[in-house]
């Protein structure tokens, strides 16, 4: 998803402000990385040949859209208006309808995208592998040596302790 | 890990052969070591290609592997800037040009991760998904055995 707002009028400071305020907490973004559906996002203030400016949106994330933004929209509705209701057109994050249309105003997609990660990785699959990767390191070491049977019985435990990250 | 992005201004009347050619791009981001890379015609009174990047490595050895593709001269051909556009201006530009833009804010899940690290990952897990979903149908000297030679868990355990 890529989107351009135009900035409201004498808002760009206070635009300005929230972004200086998010760069030193992430106390209003947790939510969101609690959601473990995006996995990049960045506001970019574009200058423009023309007034006004514009607030461009970049992000990646897994999931369809028409239930990542509501997501989105309802559990972050303060931030939500703190950004975007310095843009113009801007509805509201709720109703979730008017969001959905909103955004599909404002979204110029993408004309191409690549990542290098392996096929399929969501950002979800992706966190739960980073997760899963020092346990079984901790795993390896603990069975070291192990007889068979010993080993079988560690595995069952194992896999039952990690199944969510599997 | 790096992150760029460039707006540069299209020619005029450009606008729709660049978006035909960019939707039509082979994998020019392959194999650079690329987490996320985006091209998009956008306006904002007037038509740009918006180009963004997060990626491992050296910028400047990166964007001049990028540039290299003689797809990525052809999106920059559309354009008012790099003149003349060759390998090394467009490296050039999109490393130190007029155009490029700084985010004002920025989430990123996976700041410190490299592309190989996570694919490392993904593989071990992929690897353990199915060991598990076939282990008991294995004996213990099976399942021990076929776990160790798992070409994931060798290379986790020869670190």
């Amino acid at each position: 998803m890529t989107t351009l707002s135009r900035t409201k009028r004498w808002r760009m400071p206070l635009l300005k402000l929230v972004f200086a305020f998010g760069r030193t907490t992430d106390i209003a973004i947790r939510r969101l990385i609690e959601m473990r559906t995006i996995a990049f996002a960045r506001w970019t203030l574009l200058p423009s040949p023309r007034r006004p400016r514009y607030l461009m949106f970049e992000t990646n994330w897994s999931g369809a859209e028409a239930t990542y933004i509501p997501d989105f929209g309802l559990l972050m509705r303060p931030q939500w208006q703190w950004i975007w209701g310095n843009t113009k057109g801007f509805p509201g994050s709720f109703p979730t309808t008017r969001l959905l249309a909103f955004v599909a105003q404002v979204d110029w997609g993408c004309d191409h995208f690549w990542s290098d990660y392996d096929s399929g990785s969501t950002t979800e699959v992706v966190l739960s592998a980073l997760q899963l990767q020092p346990r079984v390191q901790q795993f390896i070491e603990q069975t070291r040596g192990l007889p068979p049977d010993e080993f079988a019985v560690r595995w069952k435990r194992f896999t039952t302790d990690v199944q969510q990250l599997l | 890990m790096t992150v760029i992005a460039t707006v540069t201004p299209v020619r005029e009347g450009h606008e729709r052969p660049l978006r035909d050619h960019l939707r039509a791009l082979k994998r020019p981001f392959e194999g650079l070591g690329t987490h996320f890379a985006r091209l998009v015609v956008i306006d904002i009174g007037a038509p740009q290609l918006l180009f963004s990047s997060k990626f491992d490595g050296d910028p400047a050895d990166y964007l001049f592997r990028f540039a290299r593709f003689d797809a990525a001269l052809e999106a920059w051909r559309h354009c008012q800037r790099p003149e003349p556009c060759t390998a090394e201006s467009l490296a050039e530009y999109l490393s130190h040009g007029r155009d490029r833009v700084d985010a004002s804010y920025t989430v990123d899940m996976l700041p410190t991760e490299t592309v190989a690290g996570i694919n490392s990952a993904l593989r071990l897990q992929t690897a353990l998904s199915k060991l598990a979903g076939r282990s008991g149908g294995l004996d213990a000297v099976a399942l021990s055995h076929e776990f160790r030679q798992l070409e994931a868990i060798r290379k986790l355990s020869g670190r």
